[in-house]
This record gives C-alpha cells, sequence and structure tokens, in this order.
C-alpha cells in the first residue's frame, strides 16, 4: 500500500473547502437566526422585566395610595365621629334648655291653673258661705234679721266725718232719693223707723225709698245717687273675695 | 500479470497532469450534495422555526453542545471545523452502501488528510489560545523528561486517528465486497447495516477525539478528564 499524494493533497483542499462551504451556507445562517431568536427572547425577556418592575412600582403606588386613602378615611371618620360627638352634645344642650322651658313653663302653668283653681275654689267656696248664710239668715225670724244690720249702718253713719256726711246730705238734698236696698222686704214699722233714724242722721226731708235685692243675701245697702253704703253679706262676700284676690296675686 | 491492489485508489479520470481518483469525485459529490443541502436548507430561516428548520438548529445546536461538553468553552470558533469533520466523516462514511461508491474513508489518503488538518488545527488553536511559548511549554508537563513522550505522543495519536478510521471502514468495505461475492446479493445487507453503525460511530469518535485533542491544546484539562475511549475494531 502507498499513499496517493495527489489524492491526499486533493482532499486537503477539498474537506477546507467544505469547511468554506458549510460556514458559509450552514453554520454561519444557522448561528445567526439562533442568535436572533436568543436576542429577541432576550428583548422581550427585558421588556417582561420592565414590565414586571413597572407593575411592581405601579402595585406599590397603588397599595401608597391606598394606605393614604386609609389614613384619610381614618381622619374624615375621626373628624365626622367629633362632629357627630359636638352635634349630639349641642342637641343633648338645646334638648335640656327646652325641657328646662317646658317644665319652667308647665311649672308656672301649672301654679297659674292652681292659683286659678284656688281663686275659683276660693270664690265657690265663699259663694257657699255666701248661700249657707243666706240659707241661715232665712231661718231668722224677720224682726231680727235686719236689727242688727240697722243699727250697724246707723252707728258707720254717725261716724262718718262731718264733711262726707254733709256731701252725702247734699245729695240728697238736691232732690234725689236714697234708696235703701234689703235682701228681704222690710215690715211697715222697720222701714218707719229706717226712714225716722236716716232723716234724722242727714238732717233733711230727702225722699227714701225702700227695695228689695235678693242678691244682697242679708243686710241692706244705702244707694245715694253718687255713692253706695253697703252693709250687706254680698258686700262682705265681696271683700272677702278682694282680700282673697289680692293675696293671691303674686308677690 | 499484475494485480492492482485492493488497496490503491483508481483513478476516475485526468485533469491535465493531475489524476483524480475515485474518493475525490466521491468527496466532490458529497460536497456538492452538503452544500447544496445547507443552502436549500438555509434560505428561508425564520425566528418561528419550521420542523425542517428545528431540525437544522437541532443538528447545529447538538454538535457545538458536544464540543462545548468537552472543551468546556465556547465553541463556535471551533464549530466549522469540527462540525464539518463530523458531517463528512458520516456522510463519507455511509457513502459506501451506495451501489458502486466507495467510501472515501475506506483509502487512507482521505483519513491521512483529515488527520492532518485535525494535527495542524490542534497547534493551531493551543498556539492561538495559550501563545507559542505557552503551547510549546506545555510540552514539557508535567516535566521536562516527558517532552519527548509527549511529542511523540502527538504524531502518534494523530496517526492512530487516520489509522483507526481507515481500518474500520476499510475493512467493513472489504468484508461485505467478500460476502456478497461468495454468497450473493441477501446476504450482506446485515452486514451494510452494521457498516452504517460502524460508520456514524467512527464519524463520531474521529470528532470527538478531535474535539478532545484541540480542548487539551486549548486548555490543557480537556485531553485529561474529557477524552472518552476509543474503539478499536
Amino acid at each position: 500500500m502507498r499513499l496517493d499524494w495527489t489524492t491526499f493533497a486533493l482532499q486537503l483542499i477539498n474537506f477546507t473547502i467544505l469547511v468554506w462551504l458549510l460556514q458559509r451556507f450552514l453554520y454561519r445562517p444557522v448561528l445567526r437566526v439562533i442568535d436572533a431568536r436568543r436576542q429577541a427572547a432576550d428583548t422581550r425577556y427585558s421588556e417582561a422585566q420592565r414590565t414586571a418592575e413597572s407593575a411592581k412600582r405601579q402595585l406599590e403606588e397603588l397599595q401608597a395610595q391606598r394606605a393614604a386613602v386609609g389614613a384619610e378615611r381614618a381622619a374624615a371618620l375621626a373628624e365626622a365621629r367629633e362632629q357627630a360627638r359636638q352635634l349630639a352634645e349641642t342637641r343633648r344642650a338645646e334638648a335640656e334648655q327646652d325641657a328646662k322651658a317646658l317644665l319652667e313653663e308647665a311649672r308656672q302653668t301649672l301654679a297659674r291653673e292652681r292659683e286659678t283653681l284656688l281663686a275659683e275654689a276660693r270664690s265657690t267656696a265663699l259663694d257657699i258661705a255666701a248661700g249657707m248664710a243666706g240659707r241661715v239668715l232665712a231661718e231668722i225670724p224677720e224682726s231680727l234679721r235686719i236689727a242688727g244690720w240697722l243699727e250697724r249702718i246707723d252707728e258707720h253713719v254717725r261716724s262718718l266725718p262731718a264733711a262726707e256726711k254733709a256731701e252725702l246730705a247734699g245729695e240728697l238734698a238736691a232732690g234725689a232719693p236714697l234708696r235703701v236696698m234689703s235682701a228681704w222686704s222690710l215690715p211697715p214699722e222697720i222701714e218707719q223707723r229706717w226712714r225716722a233714724q236716716l232723716r234724722e242722721t242727714f238732717g233733711t226731708d230727702a225722699a227714701i225709698d225702700f227695695e228689695t235685692d235678693a242678691a244682697l243675701i242679708g243686710g241692706a245697702e244705702l244707694r245715694f245717687p253718687h255713692a253706695t253704703l253697703s252693709f250687706s253679706v254680698k258686700s262682705v262676700v265681696s271683700a272677702l273675695k278682694e282680700e282673697a284676690e289680692r293675696h293671691d296675686e303674686p308677690h | 500479470m499484475t494485480q492492482a491492489s485492493p488497496l490503491a485508489s483508481v483513478v476516475a479520470f485526468h485533469m491535465g497532469p493531475i489524476a483524480v481518483t475515485r474518493p475525490v469525485v466521491t468527496t466532490w459529490a458529497i460536497m456538492l450534495v452538503l452544500t447544496i443541502a445547507a443552502w436549500a436548507s438555509t434560505r428561508r430561516l425564520g425566528l418561528a422555526p419550521t420542523r425542517r428548520q428545528a431540525v437544522l438548529e437541532m443538528l447545529v445546536a447538538g454538535i457545538m453542545s458536544q464540543i462545548e461538553e468537552v472543551i468546556r468553552s465556547d465553541a463556535r470558533p471551533l464549530l466549522p471545523l469540527l462540525g464539518t469533520l463530523f458531517i463528512f466523516l458520516l456522510a463519507a462514511n455511509v457513502a459506501g452502501i451506495l451501489p458502486g461508491v466507495q467510501a472515501p474513508t475506506a483509502h487512507i489518503e482521505t483519513p491521512a488528510a483529515l488527520a492532518l488538518i485535525v494535527f495542524l488545527a490542534v497547534h493551531v488553536f493551543g498556539i492561538r489560545a495559550r501563545g507559542l511559548a505557552g503551547y510549546l511549554g506545555s510540552f514539557a508537563q508535567p516535566k521536562l523528561i516527558m517532552l519527548p513522550l509527549n511529542m511523540l505522543s502527538e504524531i502518534t495519536r494523530t496517526f492512530s486517528l487516520m489509522v483507526r478510521l481507515f481500518g474500520n471502514i476499510m475493512s467493513g468495505e472489504f468484508l461485505i465486497a467478500l460476502v456478497l461475492a461468495l454468497a450473493g446479493l441477501i446476504l450482506p445487507v446485515p452486514l451494510m447495516a452494521l457498516e452504517l453503525l460502524i460508520g456514524v460511530v467512527q464519524a463520531y469518535i474521529f470528532t470527538v477525539l478531535a474535539t478532545v485533542f484541540i480542548g487539551a491544546a486549548v486548555g490543557g484539562e480537556a485531553g485529561e478528564a474529557g477524552a472518552p475511549a476509543a474503539t478499536h475494531h
């Protein structure tokens, strides 16, 4: 066996050429596309990383915003609670004031009503008392019903100051009648005695008329043209009522 | 009458004073087929690969992965040489299966040329990686006394590379030819399948050993750590 140097040299050249050809038509294009794909993958990976980082930043911002919103919410809630508390206190104070005012008004109303009722009760009591007095007086004999009153009237008229007495006499001297009012009709002898006493007291011949007024209950009244001298149960009751009313008036 | 040696290359034709033998013609045919196939396959490559492109990328990426596993560094500078070595040997070894075609590697000139290229590539890549002094100094490692043995080893392993390939492919073709001559057409079929397997294995072994030699020259470690055991038939 011997080596064919020509074939050997040709095979050297052939293989070298084949290396170049495959580098040109196989390795380089394939490696280029592999590199391009890898670069594209790297680019996409980088983009994905950037996107992930961006998403992470956005998430952090959202979390921060959410935390801020939470703080604002807590602050708003605290402010609302404080406002509600102040409003409730204001309302409670107003309600307390209103309640106090209502209570005071009710007390006043109650006091007024009580006073009114008391006054009415007193008036009623006096009316009852007057009625009872009238009933009692009705049971007294006629000769005794008026005798005491005449004495009191006579005593009072005599005790009047001279000027006042003269003024009353002057009214009668002008021609006006003196009206003697009594709860019951007087017997003629009593009328006669009264007329004599009154003329003696006032010193005139004035006309004296005797009239009946059941409202007097008991006693009598001397009604001058411009004055009245009352000595009746009615006048006593009226005096008591006035006294009671004065007593009930607020101090 | 003188009988021509079956180991001698048959001259196919002459180009002037140059006698072009059949292995050379077969090699040209293989080169043509490989180049056309590569060109046709890489005409329309896209980022979204078709099935054919995926197979092509898998082939290239697989070769690069094998190289990187051995040399433990970037395989791109070695891809054209080692990738072409593997693809050419694969095509050349199995070419003998075709009727009337002899595998170029069944003749000593082709394995010798390839072994010489590997021998030269080892030194070129070694000097490029480590510098001339550093590379030459590696022959005196680990002891100066190892210098002659290391230099002898460079020659013998290259020779071994050549002879292993030549012997395996040549013997397979001879065996098939003998069985074909003696037993007829059907019987050699299992032997042809075996020869096909041997062709693939030898292409792989030749390429891996070349990678190991270059890796050892470049890094100084691959030749010790990553060298697979060579099989001999």
